[in-house]
């Protein structure tokens, strides 16, 4: 079984786009190399730099596309009307969506609305998650790790017992 | 050896190992490996060479932020990146050992049986410490309750007693590539109605653990 702060440790390698006020030369990370760093410029680097820098007021997050309203709300009326999972957005869109708005709620716009749409969603999707797998985020399996493989070994036992 | 403002991309190339990989492909490689040891039932091949490699790049990177003067931002960035690496490796090597210490018995009678050109099961710590606590676990059901049963009861079946992991257990898994015909009843072989499934690249799935073990082995699937 994963930690849900283990599965947000894995999210947090993702990218997002900061504008830092400070310049820096490029960073040689044993991860890859982040930077050069201007006052100003936007750049990527991973989620976990991106809220220490904020946290240390060094920058500015750029909140990614999608975690915007009205692609939010186009989002979960799509989820709404099908019946299997669409496609996310990005696949840790819940530990990232939690990140920013816990980190950086100031540089997200309507973050209260955003924070609602991403819950409607996760809500949605968790009512699905008795169907099918594709498509399905890593914090989402992990919510029925225990049920769904404990059922399918016991199923498996009992199947074999039968043969 | 490497200054700061030097990649570690091309400094790492061109070690002692025979396929040639960045730092930032060995760390995603350990990362991989990690969380399939997490999610198997099994313990898997040993990744010590990618936890040396680890290890040896995180020891680098901490003499040269000695060198780095006080306040430089370089020093706190670096840290927790470090730090980031080290909780990877400590987790993966924990989760070795709980298998370690749960199957010694198991474990150790694969070793013995395990020919030369077969890939390492256990890194050199791991197989000392896996015969150090066999030992200890032996000796301990001895003096506390082997010596004091009749002579016929007084010796332990390897077989019929220790724990072996539960292969027929259901993991989750992603397909790294695409991969047809793949038997997932091995138990129904030669049946002709044995089930088989076209594993779809990027595609998530759930399945018994058993007829995956090659898979995981070479990469064609990763445990989520």
């Amino acid at each position: 079984m994963m930690d849900p702060a283990e599965v947000e440790f894995l999210a947090e390698k993702e990218l997002v786009t900061i504008v830092p006020n400070f310049s820096h030369n490029k960073l040689y990370l044993i991860s890859g190399d982040i930077g050069p760093f201007n006052p100003g410029l936007p750049l990527d680097v991973p989620l976990w730099l991106a809220v220490n820098l904020k946290q240390r007021q060094k920058c500015r997050i750029q909140p990614p596309e999608w975690m915007d309203v009205e692609t939010l709300e186009a989002k979960k009326q799509e989820e709404k009307d099908s019946a299997v999972f669409e496609s996310v957005m990005n696949p840790h869109f819940m530990e990232i969506s939690k990140l920013l708005l816990t980190h950086a709620a100031d540089d997200i716009t309507n973050a209260d609305e955003v924070h609602a749409l991403i819950k409607d969603l996760w809500d949605i999707r968790a009512a699905k998650l008795r169907q099918s797998l594709d498509n399905l985020s890593l914090m989402e399996i992990n919510t029925i790790r225990p049920f769904l493989t404990q059922a399918l070994d016991n199923m498996h036992t009992l199947k074999m017992n039968s043969m | 050896m490497a200054a700061l403002d030097e990649s570690y991309d091309e400094e790492h190339e061109g070690s002692e190992d025979e396929v040639e990989m960045t730092a930032a492909e060995a760390l995603s490689k350990l990362e991989e490996a990690w969380l399939n040891e997490k999610f198997a039932p099994d313990l898997l091949e040993t990744k010590a060479d990618l936890v040396d490699c680890m290890l040896e790049q995180i020891q680098q990177m901490e003499d040269n932020l000695k060198r780095c003067k006080k306040g430089d931002m370089r020093i706190l960035i670096h840290k927790m990146e470090i730090d980031r690496i080290r909780f990877v490796i400590s987790s993966y090597l924990r989760l070795r050992l709980e298998k370690i210490e749960k199957f010694h018995e198991e474990i150790l009678h694969r070793e013995s049986g395990r020919k030369e050109e077969d890939p390492l099961l256990l890194s050199e710590q791991e197989l000392s410490f896996a015969k150090e606590y066999s030992q200890s676990v032996k000796e301990h059901a001895k003096v506390l309750v082997l010596n004091h049963l009749p002579q016929n009861f007084q010796k332990l079946d390897r077989e019929k007693t220790a724990p072996k992991p539960d292969l027929d257990q259901h993991v989750f898994l992603k397909a790294n590539r695409n991969q047809d015909q793949v038997l997932i009843e091995p138990e129904l072989e030669d049946d002709p109605s044995a089930e088989v499934v076209d594993l779809v690249k990027d595609s998530q799935y759930i399945m018994r653990f058993r007829p995956l073990v090659p898979l995981v082995t070479d990469g064609a699937v990763s445990l989520i």
